[in-house]
């Protein structure tokens, strides 16, 4: 293993220690999900006939709500107790450090899809664990997780952080999250992953242009 | 035709409220560097 | 201090810039002939279409000086980044509304949620949430600096509004393809003269409004000194 690697991986097993630890942010962020499916209920009624129409939407919009509440703790508590000088001290480049980071939440966030999509199959009478669905949610979150760790660096040094993160952070995720729900409402309705080729596209596109942007850009963000 | 009228106000609208805000900006910046201006001078006739 | 928007040559652009803009405005309402399907509502169309590119344009300028920004670190590119912001988004909501009011009568609706207007109002947001953010950061280096990230990374979203409308199947007419145009030449010639006119106008503003911003620079450090 390279030792840009090692770095990496010592930032992400660091995040994933320090979470075992208390559990603390992994915790909010089930619990968040699951109240979210119970709002959405109480909302919209989702009873068995509108449910597959609404589930994609419904369910995507629990997990980028989640991911916002992983990703401002992500760097607030780093920022709070100091730890962050500490990481930006080491030699080490500071592109891998965000590499690191984003890699932490996107560990984070998907261990959350893990846990949600079989209990949503439950509460909404849906078939969601299926390796192409598993497929959506990995591109998605990872564009999300790519973009939200470089604004979540940016919020935690800003006036009002908790609020601005989703602001600065919904805008520019909007189009990948269209992306997803499309994706997944495609492959619900029964169609191939070759027929939402179009949106799987636009998904791994956007990917790869924020997590180039992210990590060619994150250095100017935590610079003092 | 009705909409052709309300579009061309809008955008005039627009565009002359931005100009004017500008202007606003503007004019009181240039009274307060004035301001900030004499002060200096009169703190610097009088020495420090 | 800088000194942009005073000299004779500035001078002199913002009255041409004044002129193009009545010039377009006769090509577009007295010049333009009469659509035959819409009526007189088509003649929204040039300065919607030169709103929009103009703006587009804006954002673009923004994403170039952020870029430098990060680059060089110098307070002339921020300014010029979040000059364009303003502008632009001036410039995109005279589009969106100009837009919405063409839709009434030709469309039948203020809004629908087709990719085109999606991703417009996708724009919009973003850029407001732009000048947001330099409003909560206290410390200017590193305002100009998030604004610079937050310029580049918003910026992905004007080209996917841009091409919105060819990607996927919608109702908002393409009237520049790779066929060629779809618009008489007096049309034609009535679009590029508000395009122009636009284009002058938006050079105009630009050099005001960061003419502003170094007075209000000025100002700051004059307060400043008085502090000391």
């Amino acid at each position: 293993m390279s030792s840009a690697w090692q770095a990496v991986w010592a930032v992400v097993k660091k995040d994933i220690l320090a979470e075992l630890r208390t559990k603390e942010t992994l915790s909010m962020m089930l619990i968040f999900v699951l109240l979210a499916v119970f709002i959405f209920n109480f909302a919209f009624d989702l009873r068995v006939e509108n449910v597959r129409e609404v589930a994609p939407g419904v369910m995507w919009v629990a997990f980028v709500f989640a991911g916002v509440l992983g990703l401002n703790r992500s760097f607030i508590q780093e920022a709070d107790k100091g730890c962050l000088d500490g990481l930006l001290m080491t030699p080490v480049d500071r592109s891998l450090i965000y590499l690191g980071k984003m890699l932490g939440n996107l560990i984070f966030m998907l261990a959350v899809d893990a846990i949600a999509l079989p209990v949503f199959s439950v509460l909404l009478n849906l078939a969601l664990v299926r390796w192409d669905i598993a497929l959506i949610v990995v591109l998605g979150t990872l564009g999300f997780a790519g973009v939200g760790t470089l604004f979540s660096a940016m919020t935690a040094n800003t006036r009002a952080r908790e609020v601005m993160l989703p602001l600065l952070l919904f805008p520019v995720a909007l189009p990948l999250v269209l992306a997803a729900v499309k994706a997944t409402a495609g492959v619900l309705d029964g169609a191939s992953l070759g027929e939402v080729a179009n949106w799987l596209n636009l998904l791994i596109g956007y990917d790869v242009v924020f997590l180039t942007i992210s990590y060619l850009t994150f250095d100017y963000v935590v610079e003092s | 035709m009705t909409y052709l009228i309300a579009a061309y106000t809008v955008m005039w609208l627009i565009t002359f409220i931005f100009v004017l805000s500008m202007a606003i900006r503007q004019r009181r910046l240039a009274a307060e560097l004035e301001a900030l201006k004499a002060r200096l001078q009169e703190r610097q006739r009088y020495g420090q | 201090m800088e000194r942009w928007g005073v000299g004779k040559i500035a001078i002199f652009l913002h009255g041409l810039a004044g002129a193009a803009v009545l010039t377009a405005l006769y090509m577009a309402l007295v010049f333009a002939p009469r659509e035959a399907a819409m009526g007189d509502v088509q003649r929204i169309f040039y300065w919607h279409v030169a709103t929009a590119w103009v703006g587009f344009f804006a954002f673009f300028i923004t994403l170039i000086a952020s870029i430098a920004y990060l680059r060089t670190g110098r307070r002339r590119w921020d300014i010029v980044a979040l000059s364009s912001v303003e502008i632009g988004l001036a410039f995109a909501v005279i589009m969106t509304v100009t837009g919405s009011l063409w839709a009434k009568p030709v469309w039948n609706t203020w809004w629908t949620w087709e990719p085109r207007l999606t991703t417009v109002a996708i724009m919009l947001l973003i850029y407001a949430t732009y000048l947001l953010l330099r409003r909560v950061i206290e410390d200017p280096g590193r305002r100009a600096r998030f604004a610079a990230v937050y310029g580049i990374a918003g910026f992905v979203s004007v080209p996917i509004t841009f091409m919105a409308i060819r990607w996927w199947r919608t109702i908002h007419p393409v009237i520049f393809k790779s066929e060629g145009f779809d618009l008489s030449p007096a049309m034609l010639v009535a679009l590029i003269v508000s395009v122009a006119a636009y284009s002058l106008l938006y050079v105009s503003l630009l050099l005001l409004r960061t003419q502003l911003e170094f007075l209000s620079d000025e100002a700051a450090e004059l307060r400043e000194s008085l502090d000391e």
